[in-house]
């Protein structure tokens, strides 16, 4: 089949109006995502412990609207017959060829994102080095908020070639764990008492069947650590969970003679402390 | 808490929980020393347990040792109060077993620990929160094989309850100011911040009001003044007996009742962080003291700020340093608490 390509190149000639209905169609797709993202994120808030299951819908709503909008703006510039669509085909691939496979890459990952839900808005996840909330599933990157308030941009298709772990699963409810150090020559049991008595009186505590905390004692060699897994009842309060129940802990630790540990000197290996 | 107008309304009330009533004499009745099944009742507050429990005690006031706590109890020396002659002790607010603060628990755990060696049957009344916190950290279910939950009423029985206790005339008037303009459609903005141009704009749009359009709605339903009244107060109750009946007390004058004189929905007010758990305390434990709830709440939370903003906002009532829960903002408070997860 002969193809006449100078007669398709004349095709896509952009003229005023076809640029003015591109830039709205642009315009209008941002606008809407804008629009329901503030719209879902807003019920999702009053929605409290639900609101992450209400963000989940976000991304789809993304992906759609972003695939209307370049279909759209596709078909304003050529009308898809079979022969263009050939052309457009052999374009895009030599595009995706000479550098756009990274984009490329993203948005699939983007879409693996949005249809296969490794994680939500508003989960707390862990990629490559990275671990904050997801306040943001794009078409190209994933934005979380660390710890200590910045905004990380970790390309979509990094969920292909590393592993992300979400602590909370869609769910606000998070488990949160906290280490205590202790001399080994202390009262084990009263100290382990403290400790479950200041996790569960904790403010930010959550409890259920599927939701139990416990408290775990481990020897080492100059020490013994005190271990509490526990939910936090929201987990933008993870790191008040942890002080507040450390410092609560210590308080009572101080009053009743329970104190932490005498090294005399001995250079504790870091593979210890971080077990 | 305030009773009921009449005997007659008491009874009504007793017929309605018939089945749970009927549970706890059965578990009286085959009371035996050697396989004790000891019985703990479940309700929110303002849920009108207290009639139960009367009811309970009027009929085996010979076997029951009928002990009511007022505030978290702070000594086992208390227990000694549980062994009179009588078999059966009835312990009323038993979530004052427990205080939610480090070593709060010392007094619930030797009540505990002395149940299976108790020789008695014990009937315990829970408050429906504390019962659900403290039964997550101890093996409580265990040791109370008979678990009562008391249901919430439906509008129908709570407006039957009401109505058997009145003894004279009541005129209802519906009072409310429909002439006033009240726009079906209202103005809204939606505030759009586009990042790369670094520009904020508002797009204006009409939402319904929903108000308006519920109160047309239910002025063109509305069967009579009566209806309306009740429905009101049951919707603010939510099968609360007495709340409604608060409600209704407040509502009613001079043998009148106006519908403007029932509380609007909803409050507007949204506790913070602090707020909330102090009204997670207050609600669990139903009425507590400034000092208890000091201890609880420990240095770190202003407690004299928080009672004021929450006594300020309606949600909490104060009496010589004695808070409790507003029943008519108690519905309000359970729904933010349980959104939250601060209760469950």
């Amino acid at each position: 089949m002969a193809v006449d390509i100078n007669s398709l190149l004349g095709i896509v000639k952009v003229d005023i109006i076809t640029l003015l209905y591109i830039i709205y169609i642009i315009l209008l797709a941002y606008i809407l995502v804008k629009l329901i993202s503030l719209l879902i994120k807003k019920i999702g808030d009053k929605a409290g412990y639900k609101r992450i299951a209400a963000n989940m819908i976000i991304p789809l709503f993304k992906i759609t609207i972003y695939f209307v909008a370049f279909y759209l703006i596709i078909t304003s510039l050529v009308q898809p017959s079979l022969e263009q669509l050939v052309l457009f085909s052999g374009f895009f691939g030599a595009a995706l060829g000479l550098g756009l496979k990274d984009v490329f890459a993203d948005i699939v990952g983007g879409i693996v994102i949005a249809f296969e839900r490794p994680f939500l808005i508003g989960d707390k996840i862990k990629i490559g080095d990275e671990y904050g909330e997801v306040k943001d599933i794009g078409l190209r990157s994933t934005r979380i908020i660390t710890p200590d308030d910045s905004i990380v941009s970790i390309p979509n298709f990094l969920i292909f070639n590393q592993s992300a772990s979400s602590a909370n699963s869609g769910k606000t409810e998070m488990m949160v764990v906290i280490d205590l150090f202790i001399d080994n020559h202390n009262n084990i049991e009263l100290a382990e008492k403290i400790l479950r008595e200041c996790l569960v009186t904790s403010k930010f505590i959550y409890i259920s069947k599927l939701n139990p905390y416990t408290v775990l004692v481990e020897d080492f060699p100059f020490y013994r650590r005190l271990r509490a897994k526990a939910y936090v009842n929201d987990l933008r309060y993870e790191f008040e969970f942890k002080s507040e129940v450390t410092r609560r802990t210590w308080q009572e630790f101080d009053r009743s003679g329970v104190i932490p540990p005498h090294f005399s000197g001995a250079i504790i290996p870091d593979s210890l402390i971080s077990c | 808490m305030e009773k009921v107008a009449n005997e007659k309304g008491s009874s009504t009330i007793r017929s309605i929980f018939e089945n749970e009533i009927k549970r706890i004499q059965d578990e009286i009745n085959n009371y035996d020393k050697k396989k004790v099944n000891h019985i703990a009742v479940i309700s929110e507050p303002y849920s009108g347990i207290d009639y139960i429990l009367n009811k309970i005690t009027g009929d085996n006031s010979e076997k029951i040792n009928d002990i009511k706590l007022f505030g978290p109890v702070k000594n086992k020396d208390y227990f000694t109060n549980f062994y009179t002659n009588k078999e059966i002790v009835l312990l009323r607010n038993s979530q004052y077993l427990y205080t939610r603060k480090k070593g709060g628990f010392n007094v619930y755990e030797a009540f505990l620990n002395n149940l299976p060696s108790a020789d008695r049957l014990f009937i315990t009344s829970w408050n429906k929160f504390a019962w659900n916190y403290i039964k997550e950290i101890s093996n409580i279910e265990d040791l109370f094989p008979v678990q009562i939950h008391l249901p919430e009423l439906d509008s129908k029985s709570l407006m039957k309850i009401i109505m058997s206790g009145l003894s004279e005339k009541i005129v209802f008037i519906d009072d409310r100011d429909f002439t006033a303009s009240q726009n079906l459609w209202v103005r809204g903005n939606f505030r759009i911040n586009i990042s790369f141009l670094n520009i904020n704009c508002n797009i204006p749009y009409f939402k319904p009001n929903f108000k308006a359009l519920k109160a047309e709605k239910r002025l063109v339903d509305m069967q009579d003044v009566q209806s309306e009244v009740f429905f009101r107060i049951t919707r603010l109750a939510e099968g609360k007996y007495d709340v409604a009946y608060k409600i209704w007390k407040n509502s009613l004058k001079d043998n009148e009742i106006r519908m403007s004189r029932i509380p609007q929905l909803p409050l507007t007010t949204i506790p913070n962080l602090n707020e909330s758990f102090v009204l997670s305390i207050i609600l669990s434990m139903e009425a507590i003291c400034y000092d208890d709830l000091q201890e609880v709440t420990g240095p770190v939370i202003n407690l004299r700020q928080v009672t004021y903003r929450l006594v300020s906002a309606g949600l909490i009532e104060n009496s010589n340093d004695n808070y409790r829960i507003n029943p008519e903002a108690v519905n309000y408070i359970i729904n933010h608490l349980r959104k939250i997860r601060m209760v469950w």
